[in-house]
């Protein structure tokens, strides 16, 4: 008798531990699922609706570009709706306060139940505690690394790419005041410092010839002048000109980065 | 006891949550609730690992507590930092583009007068004012200037000063934002754009108000 219970106790062992692996392969693929359709099935967002999402801040982003495009369009942004803000609360005690707490008290009552020796059952509370807290806890905060890099990213290219939009803006604007200078010279009589018509003798004011966004020069073409201005932020690029004796543009060319 | 806790944590960022307010923005609401999410998790954490759970578990935790916090808040802060610079971009390419349509037009509408009177030689028969008038008779103090890149009617461009020596074009946007917020302009919301064209036999002079 002690011989047949002894030579069947290794196979009894292994069953167990492979039916304790495939118990917690399926709590962990619950875990996963479960979470996941959580968060998917409360996402009305779309419809303006309440969302559950495991990065409130990425909502609250959106709403901030869209209170960005609204006062760009001249329009009052309104306050977000009691939805929005419900859905920001529960979303952050679901990651935030809930989770960990299911999470972390798993941890303990699991060490606890170790500790005092008792043979255990692998599927019970604590470990669907675990699991569950532990998911809702840990996979948000795993995406939340390559999220954070990627942003990151995109974050510095779009303030490069800004910075050189800025200086050609600036630069455009400038050039308005190039041209008004040179209209103004134009229809200035000899005696007030004008050109009597022509822009034959313009030269540009220092302060505009040189500024801190770019240099200008100025070559007259006819009864038209072609301005050029040369970015001192990025040198390759320039931008230039014909200004017509009535101050106005054409022939706009761009070269190097505004090109 | 995990119910306590869950009940005391719910309270404590709900109520921060709603401490600054309903805002335009949900930011400060959800900043605050993120601040005392941090501070109820680092409490759970110390009251979780305290005896008799072994050392190695404590800092296995404590690690991936770290590690998430971090990434999370890295994540979040990022999130906050690039929508509210994507936000203030779009305001400033929009002041950028007003100030630039009130450079380019009104200059030229007072260069196109200044032209004609100075078109009539030494001797002048018609004032500023009434070479101003001939091109605008409709113009009073206050009447808007419309001009070709004005497509819709958020900019004016009021004339606001109109005697024999001196015409002021006073240029504002019904929205725009300006660099002061408290500027009063003369025409639009408080605190948007307004530039200044002074007109005088000598050239036109350009300030920018707000």
């Amino acid at each position: 008798m002690n011989q047949t219970t002894e030579s069947q106790a290794p196979g009894t062992t292994k069953a167990r531990t492979l039916q304790t692996i495939i118990v917690w392969c399926i709590i962990l693929a619950c875990g996963i699922i479960i979470p996941n359709l959580f968060f998917r099935i409360y996402d009305t967002s779309s419809k303006g609706g309440l969302f559950l999402s495991p990065f409130p801040w990425v909502n609250v982003g959106g709403i901030t570009i869209n209170n960005g495009l609204q006062m760009y369009s001249g329009k009052i942004p309104e306050l977000p709706t009691i939805t929005i803000q419900v859905s920001c609360l529960v979303s952050i005690l679901t990651v935030f306060v809930i989770s960990p707490t299911l999470f972390l008290f798993a941890v303990r009552t699991r060490a606890a139940e170790r500790s005092a020796g008792k043979p255990l059952q692998v599927l019970r509370w604590s470990t669907i505690q675990f699991v569950l807290g532990g998911m809702v806890l840990f996979v948000p905060a795993l995406g939340s690394i390559p999220m954070a890099m990627i942003q990151r990213s995109v974050s510095s290219s779009l303030h490069e790419s800004q910075a050189t939009v800025e200086n050609q803006d600036a630069i455009m604007y400038e050039l308005n005041s190039v041209a008004c200078k040179l209209y103004e010279y134009r229809v200035l009589p000899q005696e007030l410092g004008g050109g009597n018509g022509s822009f034959a003798g313009f030269t540009l004011p220092k302060d505009l010839a040189s500024t801190t966004e770019a240099q200008y020069e100025i070559e007259l073409r006819g009864a038209d002048a072609i301005v050029k201005a040369t970015s001192v932020k990025y040198p390759p690029g320039t931008i230039t000109a014909r200004i017509s004796n009535k101050g106005q543009f054409s022939e706009w060319k761009y070269s190097g980065v505004f090109d | 006891m995990i119910f306590r806790w869950m009940f005391g944590g719910v309270v404590l960022v709900s109520f921060a949550f709603v401490l600054p307010g309903r805002t335009v923005e949900v930011w400060p609401s959800l900043n605050a609730a993120g601040i005392a999410a941090l501070i109820y998790i680092i409490a759970l954490l110390v009251y979780i690992l305290r005896n008799p759970i072994p050392v190695k578990h404590r800092i296995v935790v404590g690690v991936l507590a770290f590690i998430s916090v971090i990434a999370l808040g890295a994540h979040w802060t990022g999130m906050m930092y690039t929508t509210q610079w994507q936000q203030n971009r779009l305001l400033a390419i929009n002041s950028r583009n007003v100030r630039a349509v009130m450079i380019s037009d009104a200059p030229i509408s007072l260069l196109s007068v200044l032209e004609a009177y100075h078109a009539q030689g030494k001797t002048k028969k018609l004032s500023l004012a009434k070479t101003f008038l001939q091109k605008y008779p409709q113009a009073i103090i206050g009447s808007n200037i419309p001009t070709s890149s004005m497509r819709d009617d958020s900019t004016r461009i009021l004339v606001t000063t109109l005697s024999d020596s001196m015409i002021v074009l006073t240029a504002s946007h019904a929205y725009s934002r300006g660099r002061t917020a408290d500027f009063l302009p003369y025409w639009g919301r408080k605190g948007t754009i307004q530039e200044r064209f002074v007109l005088t036999e000598k050239g036109v002079r350009h300030e920018s108000d707000n």
